[in-house]
């Protein structure tokens, strides 16, 4: 019996070990002697069956809880390491702000470097998201745009760009034909708004097909949306939707206004809906007005008539999209429009042959746009990491520097038992409240950019400006691999150094030495703010040379409205005559001495380029072209050198004839007398036209200051305009010039909108206010470069003198004048930017000869902006190296002596 | 793990184990092996515990605070191990409290179902 005992008392002292090693240390004895007592007691109350059941029962018992106990306890270390974790972190974390708050220069440097670099890295990919974004609302999955490309010799003649707008019997073609596709047509144009509360005013309208809003994705907030498709067309009243932002501006949010009419463009119009907040069309259409009001497409006044555009296939004037169905692809849908429009073509060849469809995913710029924006993004990106570069540089050279002189506290920890996982936990943490301070400094800049840029231009920035928690999160992801990785794999290196070599060795950097990748980030550095500068400085001087030159018209005492006919519903017939009347009542007004009309005025950002070229010459040139009216160039004060001006012999049906500026003349025809020549124009809206030069004018300013002058002026009675300037030179006051252009225009017509006057004045002043912003914004991006690479230069100078400490010692040990080891520090530094100012000297040679800077012939002033940005970059490197220097002067001899 | 939120509730519903172990150390201070004698002689016999369950238990509930170990008394003559006492701590009773409650409550249902009248019949 007692081996019967002895064997159950083994095998539960064998099932103990199911318990937790820490379990069985604390609890084994008195387990033992539990059970042998219930044992006992079973045995002596029960009989042994029960005693020996009881036996094995309690072993199974034994077992089960020990499992459970360790389980239990896996739980609960998990929890605690988890906790020790976070504990550390605080730890490390509190320390590294210590250790950071005690290197005040290498934290400031850090932080800086990184908060300007992101800055500029986030500003930029804000801004390009503005460039590129869908307008709010939109639905773009599904959505394409509608082109032409030209092929054969409309392609040698427009180019390979695609054609973005359709003439409207081509339009009505493809929306009607089954081509997998609810297609929309649509136009934006300026129309006079007016009803029996709102006074006449301009509105910009969308002009759309059916179905718009449907196609789009978008609903209106009150009210419906325009005929839906398949509505009757024939029977259906005008009607418009209004844009949330004028109903709460011109309309005070009134809730009736669904419903109520309203006078657009002469035409009486039921309002049936108003668009939901923030949407602003299907465009991104980022420099225009944005849309009052969609209105249907055949409203627009050069469809509504008969006698109109709307069934002349060569004038292209609406733009095409449309939402594919959900069983069509893009490129079945591709392939039925091409089909179609080269059935079209072999229909009707004088106007579409050599115009294939295609058919192309949606952007919010439009096809042209986007490969523009494709261009202006790869820049944008490029700046982007050339700017990110400079701070990886900069922050690892930083970091090496401390790495360095942190050498021995780092093997002295090592040495105390510190494991170099817990050094990596230290200098990881310190990386981390780096990158927080870089990264909130950044989004400081931005926040405090994007308030300035908002002050600026005076009004509230689009959403695609403002700081969001995706930004922040960005910036914050950012600055932390940054810092990780450009500031951390320094750190490693250092964390892995000889414990007794950097021990033994107190004098600075151990046995680092600044190798060939420092001298290559130093150069890249001292080289990389070069392009920027000379940029900047030939910029403010063409601002200076452009605000300075003769602009070549009079533009005190010039007053000019414009005013739009066709918006005004104005027939092309009308016109003519309310344009003289208008010219005639305006004479008469008290102070004007001379009275014009023309499409378009010197300085008002409006290019008019159109390609024109010797009769017979494939050159084409670019060429400002302005339609313009009797006594123009006098009015404007625009010398005439040879020939005459436009005249009343000029008049629709006689001989198609222009008046070139001189330098167009001297391009066209070097060494030749240009007058009674003959030119082709590719007139905007026309087929090539063969013109007689009949006058040269002098240069004159064109839609802005600092862009090129060839220009064209053409009778405006030969080409007619919907939209022109009315302009008068005037010895009166600007006041009394308003009210004289308000009473001309209300007298002519009182439905008209109330004019707006700008003053030849105004135009120069806005343009001079427009090349100082370029040359600031210029300047702006220098100083950042300047003061990146400045940063970048001061933690590699200084890695150099940390690292030679003991030469420095030994050589002023040896009798070496401080002034003397300044100077060889600063000749050492000299000898480190040489390299990268001369490549950086290549890069702005290159910028400037890509990009057409100015229109002015540079002249001595290019080598004068090149040597003036070698001397700043190189007086910012020598200024960013002299406090390393005046430390390495500074060095005790007894510490080199020591050192070995 | 120690319970730092001092919640009853946090801990509510008990094993059958830590609650039958609170219940044997009502007033005394009791060692493993009496704790179970306890429980036996408090429901008649009806209710054991094996050593395997009740010291799993015991290590639980102290890392719980629900009991404290306390120095034995000096007349201990077992003759055996040094042994720990077991007294239930203040949260250990409002822990028991609790968990009698939420039993009471079940059983205040089964009484107003009627059900032991049923089983009677």
């Amino acid at each position: 019996m007692r081996l019967v005992r002895a064997t159950i008392a083994r095998a539960y002292a064998l099932s103990l070990r199911a318990f937790p090693r820490r379990h069985r240390v604390d609890y084994r004895a008195e387990m033992v002697e539990s059970f042998d007592r219930a044992l006992s007691a079973q045995w002596r109350d029960r009989g042994r069956w029960r005693a020996l059941r009881f036996g094995a029962i309690a072993c199974l018992d034994v077992v089960g809880a020990g499992i459970g106990e360790r389980r239990r306890q896996r739980r609960r270390a998990r929890k605690l390491t988890l906790i020790d974790l976070l504990g550390n972190l605080g730890r490390d974390l509190k320390l590294a702000l210590r250790s950071l708050r005690q290197a005040r220069t290498f934290t400031v440097v850090c932080a800086v470097s990184l908060g300007l670099g992101l800055g500029v890295v986030l500003a930029i990919s804000m801004f390009l998201r503005m460039l590129t974004a869908t307008p709010p609302g939109v639905d773009a999955d599904g959505l394409v745009e509608l082109v032409i490309t030209p092929q054969g010799p409309l392609r040698a003649k427009v180019g390979s760009w695609a054609i973005e707008t359709w003439s409207y019997p081509d339009f009505q073609d493809v929306r009607d034909a089954d081509v997998g596709m609810q297609v929309v047509g649509w136009l934006v144009d300026d129309g006079v708004l007016s009803s029996t509360t709102v006074a006449p005013q301009t509105a910009s309208a969308m002009f759309v097909s059916e179905g718009y809003f449907e196609t789009v994705g978008v609903m209106p907030q009150q009210g419906r949306a325009l005929d839906p498709v398949g509505a009757d067309r024939s029977s259906a009243q005008p009607v418009l939707v209004v844009s949330h932002r004028l109903w709460q501006s011109r309309f005070d949010s009134d809730p009736g206004l669904v419903g109520s009419v309203l006078t657009f463009n002469r035409v009486e119009h039921v309002v049936v809906g108003v668009a939901p907040e923030g949407f602003r069309g299907h465009f991104n259409r980022r420099a225009a007005t944005p849309v009052d009001l969609w209105v249907p497409l055949r409203g627009h006044p050069l469809l509504a008539d008969e006698a109109g555009v709307r069934h002349e296939r060569g004038v292209d004037l609406v733009r095409v999209f449309a939402r594919l169905s959900p069983d069509t692809t893009l490129a079945e849908a591709d392939a039925s429009v091409a089909s179609l429009m080269s059935g079209l073509a072999q229909q009707f060849p004088a106007t579409n042959e050599y115009r294939a469809g295609s058919v192309q995913v949606y952007t919010s710029t439009g096809v042209n746009q986007l490969l523009e924006m494709g261009i202006v993004s790869v820049m944008f990106f490029g700046l982007s990491g050339m700017v990110l570069i400079v701070v990886c540089l900069n922050v690892a050279g930083m970091v090496l520097v401390r790495s360095a002189t942190r050498e021995q506290e780092l093997a002295v920890r090592q040495a105390l038992g510190a494991s170099r996982g817990r050094l990596l936990g230290c200098l990881m943490s310190e990386a981390v409240v780096l990158a927080l301070a870089g990264g909130i400094l950044g989004l400081a800049v931005v926040y405090g950019g994007t308030a300035a840029l908002a002050w600026w231009l005076e009004g509230p920035l689009p959403d695609e400006l403002r700081l969001n928690a995706a930004r922040v999160a960005e910036g914050l992801a950012l600055a932390l691999a940054t810092t990780v990785i450009f500031g951390l794999l320094p750190s490693v290196r250092f964390s892995r150094s000889g414990m007794f070599r950097a021990i033994k060795d107190d004098a600075g950097a151990g046995s680092w030495r600044v190798g060939r990748v420092h001298r290559l980030a130093a150069a890249l550095q001292a080289g990389i703010a070069l392009p920027f500068l000379v940029l900047g400085g030939l910029l403010l001087d063409s601002a200076r040379v452009t605000a300075t030159a003769d602009l070549g018209f009079a533009s005190e005492g010039l007053y000019a409205s414009a005013l739009s006919l066709s918006a005004a519903g104005y027939s092309d017939e009308d016109r003519p005559f309310f344009i003289r009347e208008a010219q005639e009542k305006l004479r008469q007004a008290a102070g004007v001495t001379s009275v014009t009309v023309a499409d378009g005025l010197p300085l008002d950002y409006q290019p008019r380029r159109t390609r024109v070229s010797r009769e017979g010459d494939p050159v084409l040139v670019r060429a400002q072209t302005t339609r313009v009216g009797l006594g123009h160039l006098g009015t404007l004060g625009i010398p005439l050198l040879r020939g005459r001006d436009i005249s009343d012999q000029d008049h629709a049906g006689s001989e198609l004839v222009a008046v070139l500026s001189e330098s167009l003349a001297m391009r066209l025809f070097p060494g030749e007398q240009a007058l009674g020549q003959r030119i082709e124009s590719d007139l905007q809206g026309d087929r090539a036209r063969s013109l007689t030069v009949v006058g040269v004018a002098a240069d004159v300013a064109t839609y802005q200051m600092q862009t090129a002058r060839p220009q064209i002026f053409i009778p405006l009675a030969q080409h007619p305009a919907a939209r022109i300037f009315l302009i008068a030179r005037a010895s009166a006051d600007e006041l009394s010039m308003r009210t004289a252009f308000e009473e001309v225009i209300a007298d002519l017509d009182p439905e008209f909108s109330r004019p707006t006057v700008v003053t030849g004045a105004r135009l120069v002043r806005d343009n001079i206010g427009d090349l100082i912003q370029q040359s600031t914004l210029a300047g702006i991006v220098a100083v950042v470069a300047l003061a990146l690479s400045a940063l970048g230069i001061y933690g590699v100078v200084a890695f150099m003198v940390a690292s030679r400490t003991r030469e420095m010692g030994v050589r002023i040990a040896l009798g070496a004048s401080r002034r003397h080891v300044v100077v060889a520090v600063l000749v050492d530094t000299c000898k480190l930017a040489l390299p990268g100012l001369l490549l950086g000297l290549l890069g702005a040679r290159v910028a400037v000869r890509q990009t057409n800077l100015v229109w002015h012939h540079l002249g001595a002033v290019e080598p004068v902006a090149y040597a003036l940005a070698i001397g700043a970059a190189l007086a910012v490197a020598l200024a960013a190296s002299l406090p390393s220097a005046n430390r390495a002067a500074a060095v005790a001899p007894i510490e080199a002596i020591r050192a070995d | 793990m120690p319970n730092r939120s001092q919640d009853p509730a946090a801990l509510i519903p008990l094993k059958h184990s830590t609650y039958r172990v609170l219940l044997a150390l009502a007033d005394d201070e009791l060692h493993g092996y009496a704790i179970m004698q306890a429980l036996a002689e408090m429901t008649e016999g009806r209710e054991t515990i094996l050593p395997g369950t009740l010291y799993a238990a015991l290590a639980r509930m102290v890392d719980d605070e629900l009991i404290e170990i306390v120095a034995g008394p000096s007349d201990d003559a077992s003759g055996g191990p040094q042994r720990r006492y077991y007294r239930r701590t203040e949260f250990g009773c409002a822990v028991a409290r609790a968990e009698s409650e939420r039993m009471g409550a079940l059983l205040d249902i089964a009484q107003a179902q009627d059900i032991f009248a049923r089983e009677a019949k």
